[in-house]
């Protein structure tokens, strides 16, 4: 990252920030897992196994993660295609 | 809407984590949501009144509300590290601060969750010092890839040190290889409650 923004290389830079933000966030859960909210004694730790719901709501839970997931990329997609390519600093404004 | 349903199907397929999770950390994330608002009237209201005065006072109100969201936010998701007074009814309460020390009687800000704040925001300081430098030219670009430079080795030193801390307070989270093995098998190998 830093030698991609020395060299001026700003999209190699900003991917390489993205991917320490993305790691920082995984290593957090995955140091974690499976516990979601670890207690100071053992036993009282709420993990994913003991905090899920039942059947039926763990698969509706899936379909609806699965939906929201397609519409969340689907926003993301065209918002950033839509304000693609550098802006302009004079003219046009919010 | 999108971003809120996905948030919503994690809380109804975990509904204990997330009441107790949502109750014990109440004040703080309220807290988030109103740095949040504060960054919004920040951007919001500064075109709208052309007054070198206002302009002013609603930059002041972005930059902190800013940096504070980002700190507060990771501060948050950081806590369960140094362990939370769950009892066997799965309630808890912590005060936002008391000694500012790891021990046996932790607020939801110590040194070692503020530590984390810090790393994460040094972290999307850089980041967004790079998204300026993509999406501008000329002279603005290249002072925010300066910055982005410059601030560059903040976010790597406090990593550096936020790792160390997460090691002295909480060895048992640093075996993360296991944890990514047992996280990825889970959904293949268990039959329990998960849908098959």
């Amino acid at each position: 990252m830093i030698w991609a923004a020395s060299k001026a290389k700003e999209k190699l830079a900003f991917l390489a920030s993205g991917l320490y933000l993305t790691g920082m966030l995984g290593g957090a859960a995955f140091a974690l897992y499976p516990t979601g909210l670890p207690a100071r004694v053992g036993a009282y730790s709420l993990t994913i196994r003991n905090t899920a719901a039942g059947h039926h709501g763990l698969w509706v839970g899936l379909v609806g993660w699965i939906f929201g997931l397609t519409l969340a990329l689907a926003c993301f997609f065209f918002i950033y295609r839509r304000f693609k390519g550098k802006v302009q600093v004079e003219g046009e404004g919010y | 809407m999108d971003s809120r349903l996905l948030v919503d199907c994690l809380h109804f397929a975990f509904p204990q984590l997330y009441a107790s999770s949502f109750s014990g950390f109440y004040l703080p994330r309220m807290m988030v949501l109103w740095l949040l608002m504060l960054r919004a009237i920040g951007i919001e209201f500064r075109v709208h009144i052309p007054n070198p005065v206002w302009e002013s006072f609603f930059d002041a109100n972005l930059f902190p509300g800013q940096c504070a969201a980002g700190d507060f936010l990771w501060s948050c998701l950081r806590q369960p590290d140094p362990r939370s007074a769950l009892g066997p009814d799965g309630y808890f309460f912590e005060p936002l601060w008391t000694n500012w020390r790891v021990g046996p009687n932790p607020g939801i800000l110590d040194w070692c969750t503020v530590l984390a704040g810090l790393v994460a925001l040094a972290a999307i300081a850089v980041h967004g010092a790079l998204y300026v430098a993509v999406k501008t030219e000329a002279a603005l670009a290249a002072r925010a890839c300066g910055l982005a430079v410059t601030v560059s080795p903040v976010p790597s030193l406090l990593t550096v040190a936020s790792l160390a801390a997460t090691a002295l307070v909480r060895p048992t989270v640093m075996n993360i290889t296991g944890n990514i093995r047992s996280a990825f098998s889970c959904p293949l190998s268990s039959s329990g409650h998960w849908p098959p």
